[in-house]
């Protein structure tokens, strides 16, 4: 199984990295969006994308929504992991394309069991 | 009456602090400004009412609370980790504090600054909260401005 983490906080992708580890995942990362398309382009394809909500060059949104667009990106998993907490918020990601929403600060536990949610542990 | 925030912001950084450091944040006393900060970390709210979150943190919570969120050695933490954390913490911080006002709201990215004598001023705004906190580590305080002028 394998997980890329979009996130431009280097502690987050590192807790997210080592949970995920921990679950048996090879896991990759990317800072930003734009990044982060870039890597799905050139390597292997993940089972579940974790994606922070703000980020620079490209957002977590937009992200979501260019994934979505792409046929050779169909049926990825992807959790939005975000301190964007209101539920308009939670819906515009869900709508956008998001299978999952969590908010931060998170447990371990809390992620684990979104992740049991999506269906990829 | 005024909408005040100091307990918002005490109940979210304890939240935090608990899930993400695995340390407790109690309220510290009266004099928040006794807490010399070497870290800023600042996260704006843009919107109608615009608002500033600023994190300030002594070396020795800047340094322990880097060091709980990447589970490593306090001997092995270095600036850019300090200054990850802080930056981590601020966008926490401002993004659960944002789901309390009324919006539309957006958030910014969080910027950190590190040094001694750290002057702070956002032109334009008031300080509407300073709320002093207390972790294992030490003191730290959170300030709220809130915008005067367009």
């Amino acid at each position: 199984m394998r997980a890329l983490i979009v996130d431009d906080s280097r502690p987050i992708r590192r807790i997210e990295g080592e949970i995920l580890t921990e679950l048996g995942f090879e896991t990759y990362d990317a800072c930003h969006g734009k990044q982060a398309l870039e890597k799905l382009q050139n390597e292997p394809r993940p089972d579940v994308i974790l994606v922070d909500w703000n980020m620079p060059e490209m957002d977590g949104l937009e992200f979501i929504k260019a994934v979505r667009r792409d046929a050779r990106f169909s049926g990825m998993v992807i959790l939005m992991v975000t301190t964007e907490t209101e539920p308009e918020q939670m819906l515009r990601a869900l709508s956008a394309g998001a299978d999952e929403y969590l908010m931060k600060p998170f447990v371990k536990d809390g992620l684990i069991d979104k992740l049991k949610l999506v269906g990829v542990v | 009456m005024e909408t005040t925030y100091d307990s918002h912001i005490e109940q979210i950084v304890q939240s935090i602090f608990t899930s993400m450091l695995g340390m407790e944040v109690f309220r510290a006393g009266d004099n928040p400004a006794a807490c010399q900060e070497t870290v800023l970390g600042t996260i704006h709210i843009g919107g109608p009412k615009s608002m500033s979150v600023v994190l300030g943190l002594t070396s020795e919570v800047a340094r322990v609370t880097a060091a709980n969120m990447l589970q490593m050695n306090l001997a092995d933490v270095t600036s850019d980790d300090i200054r990850d954390v802080a930056a981590e913490l601020t966008n926490m911080i401002g993004g659960n504090l944002k789901s309390l006002l009324p919006g539309p709201l957006f958030l910014s990215l969080p910027t950190v600054v590190a040094g001694r004598d750290l002057g702070l001023e956002i032109p334009g705004a008031e300080l509407v909260e300073d709320v002093g906190l207390v972790c294992d580590a030490g003191p730290f305080r959170v300030r709220l401005f809130m915008q005067t002028t367009g």
